[in-house]
């Protein structure tokens, strides 16, 4: 290795400061490369994953089937299911033990009856999701996707854990 | 006489007004140019695109909480940033910028006092600028600042003579020290085409007596913290940072004086002349500033005595004899 120190003559280093002054003023009249962020927005990829959100039907009745292999394969057990009530239709009456459990007093009026079974409650942990997208592959009636909204915040820990509602509604 | 009075008190006011503006103003001007050369958009949220910043800085400035470091001296470190402040703006008081006007029969001079030896003034009340920086540097009570104020006054110093002597051709040109005679001396050519060495010479040590960028190892803040003004809050730093842009303002200003002919030019007015030569020097500064890296503090004493101090000797000599050569 060369460790002598090199020599620059005046005229050497004038010319580097003019090389410096004209990359400068390259740049000043180029485009900016930065953006105003809440007002403009990047173009987020078209196989962009986010968190998982809820699919529902066409009449707003969830798809999912409380099978919990969702819950199964989370590698970062951020899903809770509580399987609730089974669907048997409105005609169905109703039985001394489903009188003593109370499993159909989930059951709003005017939902679509499909004779199945659905959670009672959904709980995503936002904080502990890792975007992996394990749900998505696995559910079997579709009723899980992975969304594109990448700006979720909370105040407290709690609020990051996102009930059947929520994901409905979040992209 | 009462003409006088009142067309001086209202000249004194559109000056110190229009300093004090465009040295908040300039700051915009920084953040917008320093962004274009990084790529970037400076202040967009305040005004159309930041165009109420410096209100709002000014504001946001005003309203913070005055801290007073224990122990500090607490004369001196409020003293210290009026020191800079009050030298700057006066500077302005010798300077021409525009061609005497007629204003009902009466000739007003457009410069606030033509004083006859108007460069000494201008060299005197730019040297009085250190004393803020070293005295708020010793006030503080903190190392940070002492170092960056002990910094300033060694490169201000070193600095200062080849400034001063940087002129002198300018001055054996002209024969004269007041600057409306040397603004007239230019009126067939500016004095940028007999001075260019003057010129870079001079445009490189104002630079290093604002203690712009690449001079600016009295606030290295990747060193001292912030130099001489780590201990400073609220108005007494924004009366830092005022002294500073208005510096830059008045440099300019000379800069235009003395080498590009002032006020003249055709077909515009010539107050609008001043303006946009003023404002063209100030893009160079402000391009110097977001091109260079800080130099370190041996190179920069190379610099100024070694190189810039040699050269504006060399200055001289060769414009004497070609005076001469000239003349005989």
């Amino acid at each position: 290795m060369n460790t002598e120190k090199q020599e620059n003559s005046i005229i050497e280093i004038s010319k580097n400061l003019l090389i410096g002054l004209k990359t400068t003023i390259k740049t000043f009249f180029q485009k900016p490369v930065t953006f105003q962020y809440p007002k403009e927005r990047l173009m987020i990829a078209e196989r962009f994953r986010a968190f998982p959100h809820l699919n529902v039907n066409g009449d707003g009745s969830l798809r999912c089937v409380a099978c919990i292999l969702c819950q199964t394969v989370c590698p970062s057990e951020a899903i809770m299911i509580k399987t609730g009530y089974v669907d048997f239709g409105l005609e169905h009456e109703i039985t001394e033990r489903q009188k003593h459990n109370h499993s159909l007093d989930n059951l709003k009026k005017g939902i679509y009856n499909d004779g199945r079974r659905h959670p009672s409650s959904f709980e995503i942990d936002l904080l502990r999701c890792i975007c992996c997208g394990y749900c998505e592959e696995i559910c079997p009636e579709e009723a899980i996707s992975m969304g594109t909204d990448y700006e979720v915040a909370f105040y407290t820990r709690d609020e990051g854990i996102y009930g059947i509602d929520k994901l409905i509604k979040s992209r | 006489m009462l003409f006088w009075l009142i067309a001086e008190v209202v000249k004194i006011l559109i000056v110190f007004a229009g300093l004090l503006l465009s040295a908040a103003y300039l700051t915009l001007l920084e953040r917008k140019i320093a962004a274009r050369i990084q790529n970037r958009m400076g202040p967009m949220e305040a005004g159309f695109h930041g165009l109420l910043q410096p209100i709002a800085d000014g504001i946001k400035l005003f309203f913070k909480e005055d801290i007073i470091p224990s122990e500090a001296n607490k004369f001196l470190f409020i003293l210290a940033p009026i020191l800079v402040v009050i030298p700057a703006l006066t500077t302005f008081a010798v300077i021409p910028f525009g061609a005497p006007v007629k204003i009902m029969g009466h000739t007003v001079p457009l410069q606030i006092t033509d004083v006859n030896i108007g460069i000494l003034f201008i060299l005197a009340l730019t040297s009085l600028g250190v004393y803020g920086v070293v005295l708020g540097g010793w006030a503080s009570n903190s190392k940070y600042s002492l170092l960056g104020g002990i910094r300033t006054a060694a490169q201000m110093v070193s600095y200062e003579i080849a400034l001063v002597l940087s002129i002198v051709g300018i001055i054996m040109i002209a024969g004269d020290l007041s600057l409306s005679k040397i603004v007239s001396e230019q009126s067939h050519m500016w004095f940028i085409v007999y001075q260019p060495v003057g010129f870079l010479l001079y445009l490189v040590a104002s630079t290093a007596e604002m203690n712009r960028v690449p001079f600016d190892i009295g606030e290295a803040e990747g060193e001292i913290v912030a130099g001489f003004h780590t201990e400073y809050s609220s108005m007494e730093f924004a009366f830092y940072f005022i002294g500073e842009y208005a510096q830059m303002v008045v440099n300019s200003a000379v800069i235009v004086t003395l080498f590009l002919g002032g006020w003249q030019g055709p077909f515009l007015p010539p107050v609008l002349w001043f303006l946009i030569k003023v404002f063209f020097v100030i893009l160079i500064y402000l391009w110097f500033r977001w091109t260079y890296p800080r130099l370190r503090y041996d190179e920069l004493m190379d610099l100024g005595w070694k190189f810039l101090l040699p050269l504006a000797l060399a200055n001289i000599i060769v414009t004497g004899f070609i005076m001469v050569l000239l003349k005989g």
